[in-house]
């Protein structure tokens, strides 16, 4: 081979590692120009990754906390409202109905002595009608107080993912690192001010304690250098206005149909019979049985009958809201952050430093071991998927 | 010149002072009159009657009827009206195991009780106890809040309604009462909306007049099983709801109001349920 060279060694021609040169020459202007520096990509990524699971850890810790009040009102709701009013309402039943029986047998076998105004027969016939009375005043305390607990149960749901989001923006924004890039201070303060307002701390701090956050998750600033800086949080959960609803048996207007209607018109019937005793016991007991029949019909139709899907608020009044079955939600939230630091594509600037579009995604779940119903305040919130 | 500008800082110190209704208790206060020789024992502010009451214990050298007869001179000139003494509150300063009963007076909603303490022969106490009191005078045929349970004493009772029996609940964390009455139910909702704000009640939510449409009875999962009088009876009924919810401190009052706008079926009543709960923590 060294032969080989030496023989032919003058017949080389020379410049032959231009051409190499020039595309290293070429690749190395380039490497120059788009200056990329991965130590700050690294730590921007870092702090999108920060900032997506801090914001979606906090706005879950919340929710969990929403849910887990929701399930202890509802808890309250069914064993001061529900169960009262359910025991209730068959305590009124048995003692109308053991009055309106002893009434007819009074009234169907009595001597005259005991009928009468104020007779023993009257009494029992007006305590019957009486019961009727009281389950008719307890009908509207428990269909008022459902309407107004299944209201305020709502509100609050919505209120406190309000509450999560607004705390799942600010947290992610103060794990954004932004504040290690900002400048100290007001802008209007600085002596030679650099960039724009919002490339100075104070800035940032009213954009936190701003209550629009809610809506908005932008924070933008100019540096010194003239390169524009972005941060964008995205929180996403679902919305918690619809509610799957255990109603009773019977819509309000049927069961007091069965009380109204025809447990007191045969109560009445009672008491007109006492008054002309003694009376015949067929037709007596035919009321008496009616008044039980009915009764019993109002006090079972306030039993719960099933989960249902909300209808729209007021349609929901028309029925019997035994209790808040569950909340049509899928307990996971959400947070995308992105940062953007120099326009990337700027390339009138090439020798300012650029660095791609940084983002990360976080998910949390916060359903935890909790439920709405049964009772069960066990929501926490824990981190399912990062990006 | 100075002499005006300390008049001016003079008064608006007192204005400034005076801002807060607390702040000027003590001023309304000694706007009551004291019998001359009475002396200051002790003083303190108590919650009774439903309302706070501040309470002035006063030693007096001679008998109750002197201190009586000054109350119902004074108090009388400045316009103010000798109650005949309440049954509640005669009940209540009863178990106070008083020697004799109270003087009542009152001027709006200001209330002053005068009551003897009873001490030693030749000097006793007496207490002037001066708060709001917020009740309604007896008319024939109304039926009050019995308070047994002395809490609902501060809730307005429907003028003329009538105590449903076997309607009252009293559990620790919850008590209902039940009422009826002749009158329309915006009245009795117009009534409550005026009147539980004066009780110190404050009106957080209300729910909008309801008219229960008999079309509910078609797509009712349950009503196929309903019998052709109930459900042409529910179809009658023409009924109508709404309810209040307020609060106090801790508690929650929820009133209830239903009616059924169909006549000659014995449905002519209004029906009032006043639920109180108090709020867990």
């Amino acid at each position: 081979m060294f032969r080989a060279f030496n023989l032919n060694k003058f017949r080389y021609e020379k410049g032959q590692l231009l051409p190499v040169f020039i595309v290293i020459l070429a690749v190395l202007i380039i490497m120059a120009l788009v200056t990329v520096n991965l130590g700050k990509i690294s730590m921007t990524k870092t702090y999108t990754s920060n900032a997506a699971d801090a914001g979606a850890l906090a706005g879950g810790s919340v929710m969990a906390g929403v849910f887990n009040q929701q399930s202890v009102t509802n808890n309250n709701s069914l064993v001061i409202n529900h169960t009262m009013f359910m025991a209730e309402m068959f305590t009124l039943a048995a003692a109308a109905s053991a009055s309106a029986f002893a009434a007819a047998a009074i009234c169907s076998s009595t001597p005259p002595e005991l009928c009468g105004p104020s007779g023993v027969c009257e009494v029992l016939a007006g305590a019957a009608s009486k019961s009727i009375k009281a389950a008719m005043i307890s009908l509207v305390a428990f269909q008022v107080a459902q309407v107004f607990t299944y209201l305020s149960m709502k509100e609050g749901a919505m209120t406190g993912r309000e509450n999560a989001i607004r705390t799942a923006y600010q947290y992610a924004f103060s794990n954004s690192g932004i504040g290690t890039k900002l400048i100290p201070g007001a802008y209007k303060d600085a002596d030679t001010p650099r960039g724009n307002e919002n490339n100075y701390s104070d800035s940032f701090t009213d954009f936190m304690k701003n209550k629009d956050l809610v809506t908005s998750g932008v924070y933008s600033w100019e540096d010194g250098q003239g390169r524009a800086h972005v941060v964008t949080v995205n929180v996403d959960t679902h919305d918690v206005d619809t509610y799957l609803l255990q109603y009773c048996v019977l819509p309000y207007l049927a069961v007091e149909a069965y009380l109204a209607s025809q447990a007191l018109p045969a109560a009445a019937k009672l008491l007109v019979d006492c008054a002309e005793c003694p009376c015949t016991a067929g037709p007596a007991y035919m009321a008496a049985m009616k008044v039980t029949v009915a009764m019993l019909a109002a006090a079972a139709g306030t039993l719960p009958y099933g989960p249902l899907m909300e209808h729209n608020l007021f349609g929901d009044i028309a029925f019997l809201i035994a209790w808040v079955d569950d909340i049509d939600h899928d307990r996971l939230f959400y947070v995308t952050s992105w940062q953007t630091h120099g326009d990337p594509y700027d390339y009138d600037s090439l020798w300012k430093a650029r660095y791609p579009k940084i983002g990360s995604r976080s998910k949390v779940n916060f359903k935890g071991e909790g439920t709405i119903y049964p009772f069960g305040p066990k929501f926490d919130s824990d981190i399912e998927e990062v990006k | 010149m100075k002499r005006i500008s300390l008049v001016i800082m003079l008064i608006l110190m007192l204005s400034l002072t005076c801002a807060g209704k607390t702040f000027c208790g003590w001023l309304d206060f000694y706007s009551t009159p004291v019998p001359a020789g009475a002396k200051e024992a002790a003083k303190e502010k108590a919650y009774m009657l439903g309302s706070d009451f501040i309470i002035t214990v006063y030693d007096f050298h001679g008998p109750f009827d002197e201190v009586a007869k000054f109350y119902l001179r004074r108090l009388t000139q400045d316009g103010w009206e000798q109650m005949a003494s309440d049954e509640k509150v005669a009940r209540e300063l009863a178990a106070q195991k008083l020697p004799a009963p109270p003087l009542m007076f009152r001027k709006g909603e200001d209330t002053i009780i005068v009551a003897n303490l009873g001490g030693p022969p030749g000097g006793i106490k007496f207490s002037v106890s001066r708060g709001a009191l917020y009740y309604f005078k007896a008319k024939k045929g109304q039926t009050l809040l019995e308070p047994e349970d002395i809490q609902f004493k501060d809730i307005p009772v429907y003028p003329q309604a009538s105590l449903v029996p076997l309607s009252s609940i009293v559990t620790p964390l919850r008590r209902q009462v039940g009422f009826s009455t002749n009158e329309p139910l915006a009245q009795v909702v117009k009534f409550y909306k005026q009147k539980l704000p004066l009780a110190g009640w404050r009106i957080v939510d209300e729910l909008p007049m309801t008219d229960y449409d008999p079309k509910v009875l078609q797509d009712c999962p349950n009503c196929g099983n309903l019998s052709k009088d109930t459900l042409a009876a529910a179809k009658g009924l023409s009924l109508e709801s709404t309810g209040i919810k307020a609060v106090k401190g801790q508690e929650v009052c929820i009133i209830g109001v239903s009616a059924s706008k169909a006549a000659g079926r014995g449905m002519g009543e209004t029906r009032i349920s006043i639920t109180v709960s108090k709020v867990q923590k």
